[in-house]
């Protein structure tokens, strides 16, 4: 049985590709506050990267808590240094850093994460 | 080995290493980890010979009751009044009242950016089926009607709180500047300031340095060892500096204050609501093969104070 050779290099890149994109694709939890179980909470239902600070802040502690109560282990789901992506009502997201899973005021925009809706 | 072979071997590595990022930030722990897990929460005890944070010989002692200020803080049905008083007691200079303000604004700051937002939440939250609903529920309604006095006015925000923390740390607060490293605004730059304030916390036995200390000592603090000292670095041994200090006098009872921020801020609630916090994490938040890892770090915790574990 004959086998066709690929030139090294081209092997390379095609798993070079690969390892980018699913390094890309799995690197951050991404929640998406539209989806039925966040979009009807009050300080979620109309967030946008351009709100205050503060109400982002209690925004995406919500947010967390509610990503937490549905995991098997709340414990150690998003605990203090994780970051998750959030993509608010309006479409624009952000990258929040949990700082203190027990405060309502536990989670911190990173400054300059923040995308405009796409 | 082959050189042809090698590459693929090498990219299959670093597909699960990226596999398993994501997946334990997102808290599955799989069975074929749990020994991984286990040794990952082990205490460093190279770190701790150099940190010099060390076992000290004392003798057993029950631990101190609160003061009646502090108490103020679990048993008040009426935070606003409690902080009223408060307010007298910090502005006569007493840096523990100032502290336990920081407590008050933290536990009602989610109600009253928007008391009726917060309702409506509460609403919405009870529809959605949580396993740990009814205790999300029970716990909102508690911090509802502890707050209730409380309105967007008073502007409870983190600047306000780290100024308030801060404020208390200088008046001699050592929970409050214990917080404050936990927040990333220690009230000094570089490691030897961390380590020697772990070293006074340790010692201090005070119950809510303890708790204001823990989320630094998780996961966050993974390879600070040298800093941190011997139990950081882990979820683990977050979890032992909260069950510290529950020995050492904490409300950790279900309607308590750390449970009730842990369930309506976190959403880490007991599906059992007569658990305390020590059971509960011991239940939820430790693994099987873990829980002698856990006691030893809560021995090694509480060994630096006297108190009996």
């Amino acid at each position: 049985m004959k086998y066709k050779r690929t030139r090294p290099g081209v092997n390379l890149l095609v798993w070079g590709l690969v390892v980018v994109a699913y390094a890309a694709a799995a690197a951050t939890i991404v929640i998406e506050t539209r989806s039925p179980e966040y979009r009807d909470l009050s300080r979620v239902g109309h967030m946008t990267v351009h709100a205050p600070d503060e109400a982002r802040r209690l925004g995406a502690a919500q947010v967390a808590a509610l990503y937490r109560a549905r995991s098997g282990t709340p414990f150690s789901t998003l605990a203090p240094g994780s970051t998750i992506k959030v993509v608010w009502a309006d479409g624009s997201a952000e990258t929040v850093r949990i700082t203190d899973p027990a405060s309502p005021l536990g989670a911190e925009p990173v400054p300059g994460t923040q995308q405009a809706p796409e | 080995m082959p050189r042809k072979l090698l590459l693929p071997i090498l990219l299959v590595g670093l597909l699960g290493a990226l596999a398993w990022m994501p997946l334990r930030q997102a808290g599955w722990t799989g069975v074929a980890f749990v020994d991984e897990g286990v040794d990952v929460a082990a205490p460093s005890l190279e770190g701790a010979a150099t940190s010099g944070l060390r076992l000290q010989p004392a003798t057993l002692r029950q631990a101190p009751a609160l003061s009646s200020l502090r108490r103020g803080f679990e048993e008040s049905t009426d935070l606003f009044a409690y902080s009223r008083e408060l307010m007298m007691w910090a502005s006569a200079g007493d840096a523990d009242a100032m502290w336990l303000l920081s407590l008050v604004q933290d536990y009602c700051a989610g109600f009253a950016a928007d008391p009726s937002g917060y309702a409506q939440d509460t609403r919405v939250i009870a529809k959605l089926g949580l396993s740990g609903g009814g205790a999300m529920l029970s716990a909102r309604q508690r911090v509802q009607q502890r707050c209730a006095r409380f309105v967007p006015q008073d502007g409870f925000s983190l600047p306000m709180i780290v100024n308030q923390r801060t404020q208390a740390a200088h008046a001699g607060s050592l929970a409050a500047e214990a917080a404050l490293l936990a927040m990333d605004r220690p009230l000094q730059a570089g490691d030897d300031y961390r380590r020697e304030l772990v070293q006074r916390v340790l010692d201090s036995g005070d119950p809510y340095a303890f708790v204001a200390i823990a989320p630094v000592m998780g996961s966050v603090g993974s390879g600070r060892g040298e800093t941190l000292g011997e139990v950081s670095g882990s979820d683990l041994s977050e979890i032992a500096w909260r069950i510290a200090s529950c020995r050492l006098g904490m409300d950790c009872s279900p309607g308590g204050s750390m449970m009730t921020n842990y369930c309506v801020n976190g959403g880490i609630c007991s599906q059992d609501e007569t658990q305390d916090f020590s059971t509960f994490a011991r239940d939820a938040g430790v693994p099987r093969q873990g829980e002698d890892n856990v006691e030893e770090m809560v021995g090694t915790l509480l060994s630096h104070t006297g108190v009996d574990g």
